[in-house]
């Protein structure tokens, strides 16, 4: 096991029944990434977070976290570890401060001066009990139970969901604050990116249990544009695409693609041979979420034509 | 509130967006040489990019010599002459370059563009 990976897996298998949750995944994520966990809705993101996190056990496969074996998880790794995941149980007869002072025993490394900067910055009541609290409220007393002992790994299993901007933009916040310290790694899940497209430095994207891709922010964007032709006249020949040109569309004179292959050198050139004379083409850059909706949609269009 | 503006385009890498928009900041004068700048927590927190990106965007700002002080303190300043003028010219010459290929698409000539900024010269 690497050190410089805080979360490696091979082969990571979850099977329910005769149902594949996720399947096959080989995940690196880097010790000092922002790593965006994107996927659509039941593509298997949150039964990977808990395998991860020793709540579920792999059905094959392994794993590991902070370079301990994901099936052996010790209460000290256990302590580096920050986790907030949707819809999390909270103890909800307890006030916060009540949360807070349970929590502190338990993490060696808990931060008092750290603790009580994050509770200004949240605006959390500290005599107010979890079940009065509104749901942004209370992902932030989550939110802040995680940071407080300065985890050197906090993962967030769709920690946005049902948030107000303002309360979104504040947990940002919380979580930009533990880049103080030398060693950390966020791992965040969503189905929806928008709120860490800049954050995120690397990104893998899980659709129907399998990993599509796991690379660098930089990289991916630099392999996809959005490619719209503008053909010099009528005609409803249509060029013979590259695998690797995904969801052609055409109306009229124009034709859209995505490509998929766009840091090949003399991409354009290539692509543009393959329409007539006169067709202007160009090339316009996409982000996170384009890109997550093109593979999203790609996956749909294959498993479509592999059923028929 | 950081001290320069930045409206990112999507899609476009985060590093040379931010060097840009520090390079338009000093060649505009909206940041003088000389004047600090905040450090890569603050910029990182403000603007909701990685840290490491922020990092990276200083570093290469300092070796071009637009920036001195470290990290924490980063001072802005003007590089020499010829680096000014380059970086100048390449952000103008996106916006010419942008201006060209919208004209080739609607079928102005490039005389008409020139006589379009002529106009837009006397108007001022």
């Amino acid at each position: 096991m690497s050190d410089e990976l805080a979360i490696e897996t091979y082969g990571l298998c979850k099977r329910f029944r005769r149902k594949t949750a996720v399947e096959n995944l080989n995940l690196n994520v880097p010790v000092g990434s922002v790593f965006a966990f994107l996927g659509p809705n039941g593509a298997g993101k949150t039964t990977t977070i808990k395998m991860l996190m020793n709540i579920l056990s792999p059905s094959s496969g392994e794993g590991a976290v902070l370079g301990c074996p994901i099936t052996h998880i010790s209460p000290e790794i256990m302590a580096q570890i920050g986790y907030v995941s949707e819809n999390q149980k909270m103890p909800e007869w307890m006030t916060v401060g009540g949360l807070l002072s349970y929590c502190k025993p338990w993490y060696p490394t808990w931060d008092d001066a750290f603790c009580d900067r994050l509770l200004k910055q949240f605006d959390l009541p500290m005599d107010r009990k979890l079940r009065h609290l509104s749901r942004g409220m209370k992902t932030k007393a989550a939110l802040l139970s995680s940071l407080a002992y300065r985890p050197r790994l906090l993962v967030l299993d769709e920690p946005f969901s049902g948030l107000d901007p303002l309360v979104r933009d504040e947990f940002i916040r919380g979580v930009l604050e533990l880049t103080e310290q030398e060693q950390w790694t966020v791992f965040v899940s969503s189905h929806d990116i928008d709120e860490v497209e800049r954050l995120a430095n690397w990104v893998g994207f899980i659709n129907d249990g399998a990993l599509t891709v796991c690379e660098p922010v930089a990289s991916l964007q630099s392999r996809f544009r959005k490619i719209e032709v503008i053909l010099a006249g009528e005609t409803t020949a249509r060029p013979v695409l590259p695998a690797d040109c995904l969801l052609p569309e055409a109306s009229g004179r124009t034709v859209r693609f995505i490509d998929g292959a766009a840091s090949v050198p003399d991409r354009m050139e290539e692509l543009h041979r393959l329409f007539p004379v006169g067709a202007q083409m160009s090339a316009s850059p996409m982000g996170l979420r384009d890109i997550f909706l093109t593979l999203t949609r790609h996956g749909r269009v294959q498993k479509e034509r592999g059923a028929a | 509130m950081l001290p320069f503006s930045i409206e990112f385009i999507v899609g476009d890498l985060i590093e040379p967006q931010l060097e840009a928009a520090i390079h338009r900041a000093v060649l505009s004068g909206q940041v003088v040489p000389g004047a600090r700048l905040p450090g890569w927590r603050t910029v990182s927190a403000e603007l909701r990019v990685h840290p490491a990106a922020v990092r990276k965007v200083f570093d290469a700002l300092r070796r071009a010599g637009w920036l001195t002080g470290d990290d924490e303190q980063p001072v802005a300043a003007l590089p020499d002459a010829a680096t000014a003028e380059r970086v100048r010219a390449r952000l103008i010459r996106d916006k010419v370059r942008s201006l060209r290929s919208d004209a080739g698409r609607l079928g102005v000539p490039m005389e008409r563009v020139h006589e379009m900024l002529s106009e837009e010269g006397a108007d001022e």
